[in-house]
């Protein structure tokens, strides 16, 4: 203790230098006790003119510690559970080192999980750990591998599996991709609601786009092949050649579909009457404004709508929504912050004129227009939003999310309200059961050997025994 | 050197995974990471909760409190100076004491907790370093999550 009393003597005689040079010191003593010693003495001894001198030297110094800019990231994300992720957005104003800090990629991808408070990582992401989409990915392939080969899929040989895509509209889930083991590409169309499934193509080529609705579920092809799987009949398939092989987009709703291509060609099909509508006007519009097309979606539940998304081809930054009705006429139009993530949703209803997510950073932010042009915008998501879908009067958001986890959100935009149902699973996790809304809708999910099982009940979904889950195995 | 129980001691994981590789408990464990004041600190910790029972290491997450309340006596064990907070949170993280971290985690939570930015830069004694146009820009950025 020779210091203290070294620093004690040189804080009783009131010198700012001698002050200083103590309290330069101060830091290396660890004891609280000893401190509080040091701080007594000096306010026996000082003038008061010194402890504005001294004050200033501690603030600066010694009694704060700047904890949240200097914890390491794992601890850091256990002290951002207790908060609101609103909260933690807003700390990002504090200072530009806790700006950094707040929206590094891992620290945003954890705070979608802050709105489940409670759910503490148990250990850091490992490298080999799977993000985004990978999760399902990774489940379906290893089913399949195992009905192959009887053997689970390794990591290895599902991150080399490319293309796989997947649509996904009120419970149904269009999934597609390789067969592992085999040169073979799959269509699987699963109801995540009754536990239906189809397997709806098995052939040689790949899947640029998947989309479903009520009624159809479509797929173009990558030699430009448009498919349409009536769900009424799904052993049936109507087929369509493109101009083009490079599909942008497409969309569908009830029986028609939309399907933009990069070469600016617009099609539009009324599967059910069989009969291609005609986009001419529109396509001329588009070059007389000098615009291309970047997303497409339809409503055919009002008015007949086609909704697209475009940008100035002169100018990358001006974009804007355009909506056209079935006989070309342009009947709104505009102007709609648009990024190459962002997507675009089928009308949720009449009133709600369209509806887009895209990212920021990895936030994922929705937005919802009407013809008013009242917005109501909200986010969502860590990482990539796997897709938003209207559903009864809600809008449900199947997402994957950092640390292999799928999770379910719905906005229903007639009470304002959000819910989420929380994490369908995750890897690290043998099993789950949710009643987030404590209201009874449940939402269960557990892996079994690399395989997801789930039951839902969302609103008249009920549980009954284990015959509502569901397998994701083809 | 500080001497304590061996039941005291475990409450540490590292401590005890140590202990068992030594196989002895009578010898000394070499804790570099840690200094001498901040150890004592988390001991007086551990001896005072050496009867808790130890939550399972694996996933514990049910069993976890999901608020930010601290039973009294941790309570007034926190009272201390925010770098010493700083270092029984890191000490808790490397001596593997879950139930300490967590303590230390939930007082750094209520220190920020519903406080404004200007309210956290005085907690924490940080100087505003935006410019009010950036402070303004990350305003707008994150307007769309603010309640509305």
């Amino acid at each position: 203790m020779d210091t203290t009393e070294d620093l004690q003597s040189q804080i009783e005689r009131p010198d700012p230098a001698a002050i200083s040079s103590a309290f330069a010191q101060f830091k290396n003593l660890k004891l609280v006790a000893t401190r509080q010693q040091l701080l007594n003495t000096l306010f026996a001894n000082l003038l008061p003119s010194d402890i504005w001198h001294l004050t200033k030297l501690l603030g600066e110094r010694q009694l704060f510690v700047d904890i949240i800019s200097l914890l390491p990231s794992e601890i850091l994300i256990i002290v951002l559970s207790y908060m609101s992720a609103r909260e933690v957005l807003s700390w990002q104003r504090v200072c530009k080192s806790w700006r950094e800090r707040l929206s590094s990629e891992f620290i945003c991808g954890q705070i979608r999980r802050l709105e489940f408070r409670g759910e503490i990582p148990s250990q850091r992401p490992q490298d080999e750990d799977i993000s985004k989409l990978e999760a399902l990915r990774m489940c379906t392939f290893r089913s399949i591998a195992m009905k192959q080969s009887n053997r689970l899929a390794t990591r290895k040989e599902i991150s080399d599996l490319r293309p796989y895509i997947m649509a996904y509209w009120g419970g149904r889930l269009v999934v597609s991709g390789v067969m592992v083991g085999s040169d073979l590409k799959f269509t699987i169309l699963y109801e995540l609601f009754s536990d239906r499934r189809w397997k709806l193509q098995q052939s040689r080529e790949s899947w640029y786009n998947l989309t479903c609705s009520e009624d159809i579920c479509a797929g173009v092809t990558s030699l430009g092949k448009c498919k349409v799987w009536n769900l009424k009949s799904p052993s049936t398939c109507q087929e369509r050649q493109l101009l083009s092989s490079n599909t942008r987009d497409m969309s569908s709703s009830k029986k028609v579909i939309g399907v933009i291509t990069m070469d600016q060609e617009v099609m539009v099909w009324d599967t059910g009457a069989n009969e291609e509508l005609r986009t001419d006007s529109i396509t001329d519009f588009l070059m007389a404004h000098e615009l291309q097309l970047y997303r497409i979606g339809l409503n055919a539940e009002r008015e007949l709508t086609i909704l697209l998304a475009s940008r100035s081809i002169k100018n990358d930054v001006d974009s804007s929504i355009l909506v056209f009705d079935f006989d070309q006429n342009l009947v709104f139009s505009a102007p709609l912050p648009f990024t190459n993530d962002t997507r675009l949703y089928r009308p949720l209803q009449p009133d709600y004129m369209y509806v887009t997510c895209s990212g920021i950073r990895t936030l994922t932010k929705l937005n919802l227009t009407t013809f008013e042009m009242e917005k109501i915008s909200g986010f969502l998501t860590s990482g990539d939003s796997l897709v938003g879908v209207p559903f009864r009067d809600s809008i449900f958001m199947l997402e994957g999310s950092y640390l292999t986890r799928l999770t379910l959100t719905s906005y229903s935009p007639v009470e304002g309200k959000w819910s989420y149902y929380g994490i369908l699973f995750s890897l690290d996790q043998t099993s789950k059961m949710f009643d987030l809304q404590g209201d009874g809708h449940y939402i269960c999910a557990r892996m079994e050997s690399g395989v997801l099982v789930f039951s839902f009940n969302l609103y008249d979904y009920q549980i009954s025994g284990a015959s509502d889950s569901g397998v994701l195995e083809f | 050197m500080i001497d304590t129980e061996k039941d005291v001691a475990e409450r540490s994981v590292l401590i005890k995974n140590m202990i068992e590789d030594v196989g002895d408990a009578s010898t000394e464990i070499p804790i570099p990471n840690v200094t001498a004041n901040v150890l004592k600190k988390v001991l007086e910790w551990c001896e005072h909760h050496k009867g808790d029972p130890i939550a399972a290491n694996e996933d514990d997450t049910d069993a976890r409190k999901k608020s930010t309340d601290i039973d009294e006596w941790d309570q007034k064990f926190m009272q201390v100076d925010q770098e010493m907070l700083f270092e029984i949170i890191l000490a808790a993280n490397y001596l593997d004491i879950k139930a300490l971290l967590e303590v230390g985690c939930k007082t750094v939570a209520n220190m920020i907790k519903g406080k404004t930015p200007e309210e956290i830069r005085r907690t924490f004694n940080i100087q505003n370093d935006f410019t009010p146009e950036e402070e303004a820009q990350i305003r707008r950025e994150n307007e769309w999550a603010e309640d509305r």
